[in-house]
């Protein structure tokens, strides 16, 4: 791994008259796209094409030597992005695309494999979409505060900007209340949710694991050298 | 059909406004990590513990990678359209 003292090439203090360019990483457009294209899902079989060749391409840099961002970096802001965007995409069709035949395939396929809230009764309450009071309340949660906030954080992370540090902390500390809190309603909901799913327990546990996600990357964050987030 | 496309374009074009003003906020209202005064020497067991949570992450990501590979094909296989 090599790793520059200024991912802007810049000495501290020292003006600069040109802006810094969009992206860090000239492969990041490629990582972008893969990063979208694989947190929609329905387009999933193809994003992890584009984010391989991303990563080639940053694998490459790495090696020659010519990267800016860290390598741990790249890695960890990947896996928060792809996982950020695997919630917010999911749970806004619900939101909004709950009457498509697009929206209701997937909802309510997803249902029938990991949690019976996402297709019994479906489209029955006044929001529509799920009908599950809790299921909604964290739903409207997620679309319009955390998820976004985590998919922002995690994209100002790996440019390096200097507020993406900080917001990939405040949005990784939401995750684990919202990780909490959502263990707590699908528990206690059990009777009518998981089991009345194919894969039940074992399948919620192993959907959910990437819920975990704050518990690897917080003490990342706190460790790694701040100063490096300069943009 | 033309009803689901026109949804699905709103759905697309409010994500990105949800996106847009998150990015706003963040950008202006987070104030950056303030750096600590440089010490003499780091700790020796962060590069490890990095080195760790970097390998933990890249697992992870290539179960998601291929959740997100197999889900909706799995969903029309299984069950077809609804």
């Amino acid at each position: 791994m090599v790793l520059k003292d200024n991912p802007i090439g810049a000495e501290p203090g020292e003006s600069t008259s040109t802006k810094p360019a969009f992206l860090v990483e000239p492969a990041d457009g490629w990582l972008l796209v893969g990063c979208i294209l694989s947190g929609t899902m329905i387009l999933g079989p193809v994003g992890p094409i584009v984010l391989g060749i991303a990563f080639w391409k940053l694998y490459k840099s790495v090696k020659a030597g010519t990267n800016v961002r860290p390598w741990a970096a790249t890695i960890i802001g990947t896996f928060c992005l792809v996982d950020g965007l695997i919630n917010f995409s999911p749970w806004t069709f619900d939101t909004f695309a709950h009457n498509t035949v697009l929206g209701q395939t997937f909802i309510t396929g997803y249902g029938r494999f990991f949690d019976g809230a996402f297709y019994l009764n479906y489209n029955s309450g006044a929001l529509g979409g799920v009908a599950n009071h809790s299921e909604k309340m964290w739903q409207y949660l997620a679309v319009f505060i955390l998820m976004p906030m985590r998919v922002v954080s995690a994209w100002a992370f790996m440019q390096m900007r200097t507020w993406g540090l900080h917001f990939m902390k405040v949005s990784a500390w939401l995750y684990l209340f919202l990780w909490t809190g959502y263990t707590m309603a699908m528990s206690l909901d059990f009777p009518v949710r998981m089991a009345n799913s194919e894969f039940g327990v074992a399948g919620w546990w192993k959907f959910n694991l990437f819920y975990l996600s704050p518990v690897f990357v917080l003490p990342y964050l706190y460790t790694v050298d701040k100063s490096r987030w300069c943009r | 059909m033309l009803h689901d496309a026109l949804i699905l374009v709103g759905m697309v074009a409010a994500d990105a406004l949800i996106l847009a003003v998150w990015w706003f906020l963040g950008s202006r209202l987070v104030p950056a990590e303030s750096s600590p005064p440089p010490t003499d020497s780091t700790p020796q067991s962060t590069p490890l513990l990095h080195r760790v949570l970097t390998v933990v992450c890249f697992l992870l990501l290539i179960g998601l990678l291929a959740e997100c590979m197999a889900m909706f094909p799995a969903i029309l296989v299984r069950f077809g359209w609804s």
